[in-house]
């Protein structure tokens, strides 16, 4: 079982949150980029302020269940602010929820799950292994006839990134949905990644390691988010 | 070529439900080009195949190795069948183990005995629990990136280990001699095997030759420091050299280990060592259900045998040379700087500047969908049944690839 307190499932947790609600803005939804981080008190606090939770666990409770008891007096101290965060917070949560919007899901699944996988390729021992036999490269994410676009990056040093959009430099592997269902598949969880290309369901060319390795990463981080499960 | 592949297709939609993701390993669609390689073969005789949809094509993979001959060649067929008359697998080995050990004794110059299992895999790890064991060290060094086979101390994949599978296991990369010493130094009286492959074949990209003075040089350290030199010969046995890779190269190893070629596409393997190794190899379990079968050894021998009268080391070379000249000529008439890489008879395909492989899957598309089955992440394979008109038709048949190629992704 992971143990929540496990820094690298926080790390993850953080940085995905803190990816989707940046592609949920950047794609015209209504809210702001958040950023995470612990004080040292060991509250989880969100950015620009307001919002803070007890600590993990009641952090956890509240991605779990939509609802927990926050700290009040950060709260009191910068009501906008934390409207802002709590608006952002159900507007991701209907997004992954409106079966009407495939797209929307899949940009925010992706990115999400990317922006998960910097935490573990830098901190679970199965990823780093994984993922430390790569040379720096860039893997993109596309959906055939869809303007959606999404990267990960493994710089020099052991470093990673992920965005979307523009890739930072010409992708060393590319990786392609059919279509919007076979990526939302994907986000979910639910496709087959060894069966998937030989059933036209998924394209990819270029260092077909690395596009590998990217998203066993990927896939792990995933599967341990918490709020993916 | 009129390219269809339902059947295929069908076939591996009903796999996906019974067989987890399909079909697996190095035969994985996904490792190759799925959109265009057949999914599942038929039928195959000397140096073409053909799949479940009748599409014929002209192999250069040969089994991934496992053809050295050709597909079904007459002799072996004829030989496998006399001896599965008298049965396969016995409740003892039959002589025929005892003859195949004194042919590959007889055979390889350093060695003096040898022992028989299935897979590469098999006697690779084997070979490396014989080092230790002769040694009483624990260390076994490799290079990066070299495939070693299945088991959890080398496998490439990503699941089903602990870090202790490899606590052990050192890396170098391939021709740093320095990092090698390093590598020894830094384990210190505690190394007791280097494990490698002739030379450099991984996938994904070009094989590299051994550097001058690599191989010199590791053996030297290998007799100076005690540690067991343990030569994966699995995918170039017979091929480069009827008396095994080493004698190519100009170096000794302590232990060898043989499979793929050896049993022209019956499953066999073989390890055979120095009479110093002997008690190891002996104190060191080894066995298998079907380990003593009898057809696959009978025709090892007569590979062994078959392989030296038709001269197939040479006419490889020959062969693969006319392979190597025919497209490198071909690609640059068409302004691409193509080569074939490592060995002439077991070569990888190279575009210079194209690392990150798009020209080169291209170009392998370009050619499969001509009925030429080029593989773009790993080595090509020649057989024994390829001739000057295969090999000319396939750079026929690449030329005008090349022709089509474009390099937008580049």
């Amino acid at each position: 079982m992971n143990d929540f307190k496990d820094p690298t499932v926080a790390s993850a947790t953080f940085r995905a949150l803190e990816a989707c609600s940046e592609e949920w803005v950047k794609r015209g939804g209504k809210g702001t980029s958040l950023k995470l981080e612990f004080s040292d008190g060991g509250e989880v606090r969100f950015s620009p302020g307001g919002l803070t939770f007890a600590d993990y666990w009641v952090f956890l409770r509240a991605l779990t269940y939509g609802f927990a008891m926050p700290r009040i007096a950060p709260m009191l101290a910068r009501p906008l602010d934390t409207f802002r965060v709590i608006r952002t917070l159900k507007a991701l949560a209907a997004a992954f929820a409106d079966s009407e919007n495939a797209k929307t899901k899949v940009a925010l699944g992706l990115r999400g799950g990317l922006g998960a996988a910097e935490a573990y390729a830098g901190l679970d021992s199965k990823c780093i292994d994984a993922i430390g036999r790569e040379s720096p490269g860039t893997v993109t994410f596309t959906v055939e006839g869809e303007d959606l676009s999404m990267w990960f990056r493994i710089e020099p040093k052991a470093r990673y990134s992920s965005g979307s959009g523009e890739p930072p430099e010409v992708p060393a592997a590319r990786v392609s949905f059919r279509d919007l269902e076979t990526a939302s598949r994907a986000v979910d969880g639910k496709l087959d990644s060894l069966a998937a290309p030989a059933l036209g369901e998924v394209e990819v060319t270029g260092r077909i390691p690395l596009a590998e390795s990217v998203g066993y990463v990927a896939d792990i981080a995933a599967r341990n988010l918490v709020f993916a499960r | 070529m009129t390219f269809s592949r339902t059947r295929s297709d069908e076939l591996f939609l009903r796999a996906t439900k019974v067989v987890p993701g399909g079909i697996y390993g190095h035969l994985a669609p996904a490792g190759g080009l799925p959109k265009v390689f057949p999914h599942y073969s038929e039928s195959a005789e000397g140096c073409r195949f053909r799949d479940v949809d009748g599409n014929d094509w002209l192999d250069f993979m040969c089994g991934y190795g496992a053809i050295l001959l050709g597909h079904v060649d007459p002799e072996i067929e004829e030989a496998a069948d006399r001896q599965r008359r008298d049965g396969s697998v016995l409740n003892q080995p039959t002589a025929r183990m005892v003859e195949l050990a004194e042919a590959m004794v007889s055979r390889i110059d350093f060695a003096e005995w040898a022992v028989f299992a299935k897979n590469g895999s098999d006697v690779t790890t084997w070979a490396a629990r014989v080092a230790r064991e002769h040694t009483g060290r624990r260390f076994v060094l490799k290079a990066k990136g070299a495939y070693h086979g299945v088991d959890a101390w080398c496998d490439p994949g990503f699941g089903g280990r602990i870090p202790e599978d490899r606590a052990f296991v050192g890396e170098f990369q391939w021709n740093d001699l320095d990092g090698l010493r390093d590598l020894a130094k830094e384990h210190k009286d505690d190394v007791a095997a280097i494990v490698l492959t002739p030379y450099h074949h991984a996938a994904f990209g070009p094989s590299e030759m051994p550097a001058e003075g690599f191989w010199s040089g590791v053996e030297e350290l290998c007799r100076e420091k005690g540690i067991i030199l343990v030569l994966d010969d699995v995918r170039a046995g017979s091929r480069l050299h009827e008396g095994g890779s080493h004698r190519l190269f100009g170096f000794t190893p302590d232990i060898a280990c043989y499979s793929k070629a050896l049993g022209n596409g019956y499953a066999i393997s073989a390890c055979v060592g120095r009479e110093a190794l002997r008690r190891g190899a002996r104190d060191v379990f080894l066995t298998g259900s079907c380990w003593s079968d009898a057809v696959a050894m009978t025709v090892a021998m007569k590979c062994l045998e078959v392989a030296r009268e038709r001269n197939v080391v040479g006419r490889l070379e020959q062969l693969g040379s006319r392979l190597s000249t025919g497209l490198s000529e071909a690609g640059a008439r068409h302004g691409f700087s193509f080569r074939l890489t490592g060995p002439p008879a077991m070569p990888f395909p190279w575009f210079d500047g194209d690392d990150n492989l798009y020209l080169l899957q291209q170009f392998c598309e370009l050619c499969a969908l001509e009925g030429v089955f080029f593989h773009p992440h790993h080595n090509w394979f020649l057989c024994g049944a390829h001739d000057d008109a295969t090999i000319d038709q396939a750079v026929e048949v690449a030329s005008v690839a090349f022709s089509r190629l474009t390099v937008e992704k580049g």
